[in-house]
C-alpha cells in the first residue's frame, strides 16, 4: 500500500492507491485521509493526510497541504508540509513553500517558493 | 517534455579547467568563463559564465552568479544561475536560488527560496534563456541550519532526455507542454501517463 521505505515513496502504481479522484471531478473544501489518494482533477481547499498524496499530471491543486509524502506530477499552488518526503516530478509546477526533511526535484520541474528542511523533526498536525 | 531542458553535463574532474584542491582557502572574488571545481573553502563572490562545480568537501560562502552550478558540497549564499542548478545528494544549500531549471536529488538539503521563471523560454533553446525577473519571494524566512539529512540512496536514478528537442510550439502553449508532453523521455517506473 503505502511504501514504507523512503526510497520507494515516489514509486507506486495507480492501482495501489486507495482513492483515485478522476480528472473530471472538481472538489472545494477539506479532505483528510490516512492511506493514499491520487488527485487528477481540480481541488481547492485543505488537505490533511497521514499517507501518500499523488497529484496527477492533469491536476490543478490550490491548497494548504499537510501530508506524509507528496508526489506531484501536476500543478500545486499553496504551502506544503510533508513529514516524510516531497517529490516534484518533471512535469510538475509548484508555487508555494515546502517544508520537508527530504525533497527531490526532477529536472524540468518548476518550483517557485521557499524550501525549509530539517531532518526528521517536523510535525504535522 | 524535454523541450529546452538543459542536459546536465558534468564533466569528469580531469576535464574541468581549474580544480581548486581541498587544502586551499580563498577569500575574495573569482571570475571565470569555462569551468572551475572548488574543493576547499571559499568566501566571497563568484562570477562565472560557465560551469561551477562545488565538490563534496567544499564549503562555499558566496554570492554566486554562474551559468550552471553543480553542487556536491556546502553552499551558503544566494545563487543566480542563467541555465541550471543541480543539487546532488550530498549537498547542503542555505540561501536562495534563481534559475530557470533546478534539479534536487534525494538527500540534498535546501533551505531557502527558489524562483524559477522561464516564461515562454521553456520552449526556446537553452542558450536563449535570458535571465528573467523572478517573483519576489526572497524575503521569506529561512529555517535555521539543520543537520545534514541522513543519506538516502535513491534507486530511481532517472535520466535526462538524451537530446534537446527544440519545439515549434508557440510560447502560449508552453504550460500545456510542461504539463502533458512527456514524449522524448524514457518511461520511468511509476510514470503515470
Amino acid at each position: 500500500m503505502i511504501p514504507e521505505k523512503k526510497t520507494s515513496s515516489s514509486e507506486y502504481e495507480e492501482k495501489d492507491i486507495t482513492t483515485v479522484v478522476a480528472d473530471d471531478l472538481e472538489i472545494r473544501g477539506t479532505i483528510r485521509f490516512k492511506t493514499s489518494v491520487m488527485l487528477k482533477g481540480i481541488f481547492e481547499g485543505e488537505i490533511f493526510s497521514e499517507g501518500l498524496l499523488v497529484v496527477g499530471p492533469t491536476a490543478k491543486v490550490t491548497a494548504t497541504i499537510s501530508t506524509k509524502t507528496l508526489v506531484s506530477h501536476g500543478e500545486i499552488t499553496g504551502n506544503v508540509t510533508a513529514t516524510d518526503q516531497v517529490t516534484l516530478k518533471n512535469t510538475s509546477l509548484h508555487n508555494g513553500d515546502v517544508t520537508t526533511p527530504n525533497i527531490i526535484i526532477e529536472n524540468g520541474a518548476v518550483f517557485n517558493g521557499s524550501c525549509a528542511m530539517r531532518a526528521k523533526d517536523i510535525t504535522v498536525k | 517534455m524535454g523541450n529546452g531542458i538543459p542536459i546536465i553535463n558534468e564533466p569528469a574532474e580531469e576535464k574541468i579547467v581549474t580544480v581548486i584542491a581541498d587544502d586551499l582557502e580563498i577569500r575574495g572574488t573569482i571570475k571565470f568563463k569555462t569551468s572551475v571545481m572548488l574543493k576547499g573553502i571559499f568566501e566571497g563572490e563568484i562570477f562565472s559564465e560557465g560551469l561551477l562545480v562545488v565538490g563534496p568537501t567544499a564549503k562555499v560562502t558566496a554570492t554566486i552568479n554562474t551559468k550552471t552550478l553543480v553542487s556536491h558540497g556546502e553552499i551558503t549564499g544566494d545563487v543566480l544561475a542563467e541555465e541550471q542548478v543541480v543539487l546532488r545528494e550530498t549537498s547542503t544549500h542555505t540561501g536562495d536560488i534563481k534559475a530557470p531549471y533546478i534539479m534536487i536529488e534525494s538527500g540534498a538539503v535546501f533551505n531557502g527560496a527558489c524562483a524559477m521563471d522561464r516564461g515562454g523560454a521553456a520552449v526556446m533553446a537553452d542558450s536563449a534563456i535570458a535571465e528573467q525577473p523572478a517573483p519576489a519571494e526572497e524575503s521569506l524566512p529561512v529555517e535555521e541550519k539543520q543537520e545534514p539529512f541522513p543519506e538516502v540512496r535513491h534507486e530511481q536514478k532517472k535520466r535526462q532526455p538524451r537530446e534537446k528537442v527544440h519545439s515549434e510550439e508557440p510560447p502560449g502553449a508552453s504550460e500545456t507542454a510542461v504539463t502533458n508532453d512527456t514524449k522524448g523521455e524514457e518511461p520511468k517506473p511509476g510514470e503515470l501517463l
